[in-house]
């Protein structure tokens, strides 16, 4: 394979005369084509810059992960809440004793970093094609209205997609 | 005088709102309100109208420039807001022939803004690192 190959890794390759302590640790991937086997080509990569690109893959898998749990939690609860009013709607349940159920219910918004507001809710409009308002929004980060308004439009304004 | 284009509000002793679909969500304290907030979200061609005026009229919500004369309102395919009691929507006429869910508000500090979807964001990929950046 030429040197120049873009298949070819950018980490220095290992010297025979460096020192024998030096750590060598590389993946070979080897690829044959043709009938019959004519051509090889060989990929080698520091492992620990294909495990570094596996990692931040994980990472981004985990985060998403506990982004949707957070929703699907906050849905749950969403869901419990509904069957209450419907009780108060229906008048199976008297306004007292709603308003005491509601209590346990109840949450107090608190002001977010907006980087994260940013991130959780762009995963969440990638990942389910939704497109939510900004109360099911605020409900599900549990920070005021008016944040994530602020965090959308400055999205919008960014991504130049009005 | 009813308002259409974002930023609108209104605040009222009694409000009278109307949707296709009425969504409750969990109450919350707000931190400087100070009293409980049964929120609600309006969807699907909605309006909000203040039957009666607050005593003294004057934004409760200090923090929003909000309509507050009778028959001030707002209208949108989404409205969000609060009440100060829970609301029991009943069954009312909607535009048209439609049929919608609506009814007044108990008395109290009620609010309703205009909000909107941001669908144009759905447009927007996240990067997800497949491959090291060197």
């Amino acid at each position: 394979m030429p040197n120049d190959s873009p298949l070819m890794s950018k980490e220095p390759m290992p010297n025979a005369n460096d020192s024998p302590l030096m750590p060598f640790d590389y993946l070979v991937r080897l690829r044959f084509s043709g009938v019959p086997l004519e051509n090889i080509d060989i990929d080698i990569h520091p492992t620990e810059v294909v495990m570094r690109s596996f990692k931040d893959f994980l990472e981004e898998i985990k985060k998403r992960n506990s982004t949707l749990v957070e929703v699907i939690k906050k849905q749950k609860n969403l869901i419990d809440y509904d069957g209450y009013y419907n009780s108060f709607l229906l008048n199976q349940i008297t306004e007292d004793e709603f308003k005491k159920i509601a209590e346990d219910f109840a949450f107090s918004p608190t002001s977010c970093d907006e980087s994260e507001i940013e991130k959780k809710t762009l995963v969440l409009l990638y990942t389910t094609g939704i497109s939510f308002s900004v109360t099911d929004l605020s409900y599900f980060w549990g920070c005021p209205e008016e944040q994530i308004e602020t965090v959308l439009t400055k999205l919008e304004k960014e991504k130049s997609i009005k | 005088m009813i308002k259409y284009k974002q930023p609108a509000s209104i605040q009222g002793a009694i409000l009278f709102l109307r949707a296709r679909r009425f969504n409750p969500y969990p109450p919350s304290k707000h931190e400087t309100l100070g009293f409980m907030l049964y929120k609600f979200k309006l969807s699907d061609t909605s309006s909000a109208v203040i039957k009666k005026e607050l005593e003294p009229k004057e934004c409760f919500w200090r923090e929003k420039e909000s309509l507050l004369d009778v028959d001030d309102g707002i209208a949108a395919e989404i409205i969000r807001g609060f009440t100060e009691s829970p609301f029991k929507p009943g069954l009312v006429r909607g535009s048209g022939a439609h049929r919608a869910q609506g009814a007044d508000t108990p008395e109290g500090r009620n609010f309703a803004e205009l909000d909107r979807m941001y669908a144009a964001l759905l447009k927007i990929k996240p990067k997800i690192p497949i491959t090291h950046q060197h």
